[in-house]
């Protein structure tokens, strides 16, 4: 995956954290709780365009968000990223 | 513990009191986090190992992002992180040595199954976990 291709994900993944009405810490938190690693500070900066994550990070993320609409009752909307025939 | 004799009177303190094997890891505050067994080199395999690996790196992620992070968080919910990560390391581990697959194709294949079926990450690791202690329990009483 190259960085345009990195930079549009990052985009769509933006988009879903300023739909989901989490803050970052909410989110950073999210994510720990479906084994991701990344810092607060990390996540942050990723959201924001000023850090590359691996895609499996950002997979990590986009799960913590979607996990978040599951809880609301809707579906994955957030995809994830170099998923081998990715459905989504 | 009675394998490595630098720790003289410990390993036998330690030993009298039924603890047979220590797994030391390093945390990034100058502190150290230690597991203790009852059982002779219980941290000997890989996959004990990697899970107190696993257990230190959150423990590394929550002591790093410091006090100010945290006191917003409960022992509850931070209970609740470490079990839901617990069951999704655990599940990937299974998949990897069941399948042959690396830790990212794991996750990628609890992902999908998690969207397909509307269902938390945690709760579909937990039926793969279920079902493969199923198959073994099967295999063992066919055997």
């Amino acid at each position: 995956m190259n960085d345009d291709e990195l930079a549009h994900e990052r985009s769509i993944l933006e988009s879903g954290f300023l739909k989901s009405g989490l803050s970052y810490h909410e989110l950073w938190w999210r994510q720990l709780c479906v084994g991701g690693d990344a810092s607060s500070l990390e996540l942050e900066a990723y959201l924001l365009g000023l850090l590359k994550l691996s895609p499996y990070q950002h997979d990590l993320i986009a799960q913590a968000l979607n996990e978040h609409f599951l809880d609301l009752g809707q579906d994955h909307p957030v995809a994830y990223t170099d998923l081998p025939n990715n459905p989504f | 513990m009675t394998g490595d004799d630098r720790w003289g009177e410990l390993s036998r303190q330690a030993v009298s009191h039924g603890v047979h094997s220590s797994l030391s890891l390093p945390l990034p505050t100058a502190a150290a986090l230690n597991f203790y067994g009852a059982g002779v080199g219980a941290y000997a395999a890989a996959r004990p190992r990697a899970l107190a690996s696993l257990v230190a790196r959150t423990v590394s992620i929550l002591l790093t992002e410091g006090p100010g992070r945290l006191e917003d968080l409960g022992p509850n919910r931070i209970q609740e992180m470490m079990a839901a990560r617990s069951l999704i390391h655990r599940a990937q581990g299974m998949m990897m040595e069941r399948d042959g697959t690396d830790a990212t194709t794991a996750y990628h294949r609890l992902a999908i199954r998690s969207a397909e079926e509307s269902r938390s990450l945690a709760d579909i690791a937990r039926q793969v976990l279920s079902k493969s202690t199923a198959s073994t329990d099967d295999r063992d009483v066919s055997a």
